[in-house]
């Protein structure tokens, strides 16, 4: 079940112009991978660094 | 050549560009049809020494009627940033990239600048299986318009072959494949796979690469897996896989694999052609489709297999990797599959030491022999319209020059005289292979079709690392929480409630500015100051083995590009000397025991330095008008060649 959240009319405006800028479809769905995002970096660690590894540049 | 016919003919190439002069047309009309090849990593002074001296005889031909400019590149001369220029015909600021790796200013983590994929949010769930009600997506973080938009908008029938800094491809009608920036299925900038017998190499853990043990029965049989892509239908995101069987003949040398009804003979060395896999994520329902290569690099006392990345398959792409969806599967169904990671010779792979040399040109070579092919394709379709653009790009030699540098550098540290011997200058190599693209291409096109063959930048030795953190360190500017820095990371170790500076990327450099960073110490009325310090003493710094200066400019980004995307930018872009370059562990927040160091990999060299030293190249057939041109100015070049006015966002200006 969706839970509300609350931010302020400052935060809201700088999301709604980064939905329009990059695509999303709305600001929940920014939010929502913005805390994915978070939420993986700090539960698996590294796993950016593998992929940039991956470039060559710095393996 | 006599020595004085040389400086001669160098003076006049470089010095005075219209020496050659005789092809005047291009700027008196607007032209049916504009050609454009980007070799990525083409130096304008080895180009025109090996042509002066009779190595590259197309080149030299093309010059006879031609010209060929040093070229202003992008700070940083990184091949993303200076494509992205090439596409927008803006600065860094313009559209938002100014490095391979970014950081995020809330975590202070690392992260790649040119795309950022959105999960799918919306799930039901049936027992373990996690059904996507609506799909996830990957965005282009780049910004600003590409110019072919303006060519759809004239009506010009347009093709851009695999042009970095585009992944996904932006949104047109033109026929486009993704380059640079184009991950693998696993979701990396390429991951490859090793099966070895040897349990110590088993045990190694290599960056980017997945290692697995096998063990052969006493008829030489074994068993293994392809680890694939997470499962997204299932809670836990098990990766899928694909079983395998290895027939191995030590006394031939040879192997035979199995895998989903592939029979693959290969000898020790061999390289086989692309094999199509299909992980089934609900069987004969919905599959995610790969293609690798396999190279059996040993088959005798030890047995090791290279699988490359799971690349995307372009007849039934996984990923958006051209526009539109079907053009990269009709380029596969009229030549053969083709590769399709953005940086596809496996450099790790040699890095690592999994690859001998020689495996590296095998693959190199196969790259170079399939953009080869595309581009013969597409130049006949080019040549059989009325009026149209092609853009046809190439990675080989930027990749080759990076890793066959020490093999012609007797001062490099890594520097390798048996494999010298044994393959010869590689980069050399190379550019006579190039040379016969411009043979080729000048054969086909009639003289009244302009042609501009362009670089993102030259080349460098890479020589030393540079540590910028352990700098920071040890200049006071960065605190750790530990004493025992060398081989610690930002990210874990830092105070950040004390630190004032830090190092993400190639070439960036951030202030820890309050307001902008999670915990952020200096106050942007302060930020100034501080810059201008650390510029200073970066300049000043000595590499305290050879006395010579690592750095040799340090561009603040908010004094030099436009503001549109400053929110993103570094503080400062490092610009290395000659023979330095970002220490590697540097560019994603680690720290070393020395500031300067040997760079002690086959990765040897480089171009993400100083940009007045790696100049790109500019050979066109047309009289340009501008003596100093730079990467930006290119697209409106290309638009006013079709008599396209230049679009007010765009920084650069037209060259005719």
């Amino acid at each position: 079940m969706a839970k509300k959240i609350k931010i302020s009319d400052e935060a809201y405006e700088k999301a709604k112009e980064i939905v329009e800028k990059k695509g999303y479809s709305s600001v929940e769905e920014l939010l929502e991978h913005l805390v994915d995002r978070e939420y993986t970096e700090h539960s698996e660690g590294g796993s950016e660094e593998d992929r940039l590894k991956g470039l060559g540049y710095i393996s | 050549m006599k020595r004085r016919e040389f400086i001669k003919l160098t003076a006049a190439a470089f010095a005075a560009p219209y020496f050659f002069s005789r092809n005047l047309w291009a700027e008196n009309r607007a032209n049916q049809k504009v050609l454009v090849l980007g070799i990525d990593g083409l130096a304008p002074d080895t180009a025109f020494r090996m042509a002066m001296n009779g190595e590259l005889p197309n080149i030299k031909k093309f010059l006879e009627s031609g010209y060929l400019h040093k070229m202003n590149t992008t700070p940083p001369p990184q091949s993303p940033v200076a494509w992205a220029s090439f596409i927008t015909g803006r600065d860094p600021g313009g559209y938002g990239i100014y490095d391979f790796i970014h950081r995020d200013p809330k975590t202070y983590m690392p992260k790649f600048s040119q795309s950022d994929s959105i999960p799918a949010s919306h799930f039901v769930k049936l027992g373990s299986w996690k059904i996507p009600l609506k799909g996830g997506k990957i965005v282009l973080n780049r910004g600003g318009k590409a110019f072919w938009e303006y060519l759809e908008a004239a009506d010009i029938d347009s093709t851009v072959f695999k042009v970095p800094a585009n992944y996904p491809p932006s949104e047109t009608k033109a026929r486009t494949v993704s380059g640079i920036g184009t991950p693998d299925l696993l979701g990396t900038y390429g991951t490859y796979y090793l099966y070895t017998s040897d349990e110590r190499e088993a045990q190694q853990d290599l960056s980017g690469a997945r290692i697995f043990y096998v063990y052969f029965n006493e008829y030489g049989e074994s068993e293994a897996e392809i680890e694939g892509p997470a499962n997204p239908l299932k809670e836990e995101e098990e990766p899928l896989t694909i079983p395998f069987k290895i027939y191995l003949d030590r006394d031939s040398r040879s192997a035979r694999i199995d895998i989903q009804g592939n029979e693959i003979l290969l000898k020790e060395g061999e390289m086989s052609r692309w094999i199509e896999l299909n992980f089934e994520v609900i069987t004969g329902v919905q599959s995610i489709k790969a293609i690798v290569r396999l190279i059996l690099l040993e088959a005798n006392k030890k047995f090791r297999l290279y699988i490359s990345p799971l690349c995307v398959d372009p007849k039934d792409p996984a990923l958006p990797i051209s526009t539109p969806k079907s053009y990269s599967k009709e380029l596969a169904e009229k030549l053969g599959i083709f590769h399709t990671l953005g940086l596809p010779a496996d450099t790790k792979a040699l890095s690592n030491l999994t690859f001998s040399v020689g495996n590296f040109i095998t693959q190199s070579m196969s790259i170079l022999d399939e953009s080869n092919k595309v581009y013969q394709y597409e130049l006949e379709r080019f040549l059989s319209l009325k009026k149209g653009f092609l853009f046809m790009y190439y990675s080989a030699l930027d990749q080759g020059q990076h890793m066959f540098w020490a093999l012609s550098d007797k001062k490099h540290p890594y520097y390798h005289p048996d494999d010298t011997r044994r393959y010869g200058n590689m980069v050399a190599e190379l550019y006579r292979r190039f040379d016969k693209v411009f043979g080729y291409t000048m054969k086909k096109v009639p003289k009244n079709i302009p042609i501009i063959i362009v670089s993102d930048h030259g080349f460098a030795p890479f020589r030393r690392r540079v540590n910028i953190n352990t700098w920071l360190l040890k200049e006071g500017y960065l605190k750790l929480s530990t004493g025992d820095y060398d081989g610690a990371t930002i990210m874990e170790e830092a105070k950040w409630g004390e630190s004032r500076a830090y190092c993400i990327g190639l070439n960036g450099l951030y202030i820890n500015l309050q307001g902008r960073e999670a915990e952020g110490t200096v106050k942007p009325q302060e930020k100034r100051k501080l810059m201008e310090e650390i510029k200073g003493k970066l300049l000043d710094l000595k590499d305290p083995e050879t006395g010579e200066k690592p750095i040799t400019a340090v561009f603040i980004t908010e004094d030099i590009f436009s503001k549109d995307y400053q929110y993103r930018a570094p503080d400062f872009i490092v610009g290395f000397n000659r023979n330095y370059r970002m220490d590697n562990s540097s560019a994603i927040g680690g720290l070393t025991k020395e500031v300067v160091y040997d760079n002690m990999d086959w990765w040897s060299g480089d171009h993400c330095i100083d940009p007045a030293k790696v100049k790109a190249s500019l050979f066109s057939n047309f009289r340009i008008k501008n003596e100093n041109p730079s990467m930006w100015d290119i697209p409106a070049t290309i638009l006013k060649l079709f008599g396209i006015e230049t679009p007010p966002d765009m920084k650069g200006r037209s060259l005719i």
